[in-house]
């Protein structure tokens, strides 16, 4: 199964690279804007700060977003099924919609927009996770298709049971768990063409 | 096939573990306050989950290895998503989860799994 790498894993680390910038991104942010606290403010607050942490997380939005969109790309062009293709298409959005998370902060306007943006991300994310969960389910590949499942157990958890800003916070962390090991699936079950 | 595998009757004990576990969590936990009911109803839900799994690992078992597999998935899910909305104490969340991740790891060795696709 592992006997020629081809060009699907090079579109696999872009997901891998997208998890990497996004929490480089938040740290650094978070780092520089003190006021900034985990648990108790969203995320979108950074891209308002008045330090240099707005800039971080304006320009860490867009190039995620652009490693999402070619990551999706890459599972659309070398889906194995429509669970993978539909899968990549509904990443492509939510890279798209994570860029104009960034472009379109919460100062705009009465942040309305912003929320629209951000929400409408969010619902793309959790399309890809289910149709990425069904694709896997039918190659047999049952573990990775249960990951996304758990995940997703546990970000309703997480809205149940915390404030907006905690279950956000949570919820981001394990969306970039899920696509690194999305990706991972990507490079380990590449087949030879 | 009529020798059940040793793994098997390991999974099966597992799934029953897990179902004696849920039921003494259930006791351990409860109190008398009204809002305790969801917490014991909860625990009972996994419970039942736990020996429906363990019933599948019998020579009668109607489940195959896919669908042990995605009962267990279920499982787990559903033991993250109490746990973390506080309705599940932290250690028997893990507990459970331990359980049910190595119920998983039995169902996927190769000589379980053509066991299981007797059906």
């Amino acid at each position: 199964m592992n006997d020629t790498k081809t060009h699907n894993v090079a579109f696999a680390w872009f997901g891998i690279f997208a998890v990497a910038v996004f929490a480089i991104t938040w740290i650094c942010a978070a780092a520089l804007d003190p006021t900034w606290v985990f648990g108790k403010d969203i995320i979108s607050k950074l891209g308002i700060s008045n330090t240099d942490a707005s800039l971080y997380f304006k320009y860490g939005c867009v190039l995620t977003g652009a490693f999402a969109i070619i990551f999706g790309i890459g599972n659309t062009l070398y889906a194995k099924n429509a669970g993978h293709a539909s899968g990549g298409i509904f990443m492509i959005m939510a890279g798209l919609f994570l860029a104009l998370v960034g472009i379109i902060t919460m100062d705009i306007g009465n942040g309305d927009l912003h929320k629209f943006v951000a929400i409408t991300m969010a619902i793309f994310i959790l399309c890809a996770a289910i149709s990425f969960a069904a694709g896997n389910w039918y190659e047999h590949h049952e573990l990775y298709a249960g990951v996304p499942i758990i995940i997703i157990c546990m970000i309703i958890g997480l809205g149940i049971g915390y404030n907006n800003a905690t279950a956000e916070g949570w919820a981001v962390i394990l969306a970039l768990l899920w696509i690194c090991i999305e990706s991972i699936r990507m490079i380990a079950t590449t087949e030879k063409d | 096939m009529t020798e059940i595998p040793k793994k098997i009757s390991v999974g099966c004990g597992l799934g029953l573990i897990g179902g004696v576990a849920s039921i003494i969590c259930l006791a351990v936990f409860y109190t008398s306050e009204p809002d305790t009911l969801l917490n014991m109803a909860l625990y009972m839900l996994i419970a039942c989950l736990f020996f429906g799994i363990a019933g599948a690992f019998t020579k009668t078992g109607q489940w195959g290895w896919r669908m042990i597999t995605f009962m267990a998935l279920l499982t787990i899910g559903l033991i993250a998503m109490f746990t973390v909305c506080k309705y599940f104490d932290v250690y028997a969340g893990i507990i459970l989860a331990a359980i049910t991740l190595l119920i998983i790891a039995v169902v996927s060795f190769p000589s379980s799994k053509k066991w299981l696709s007797r059906i």
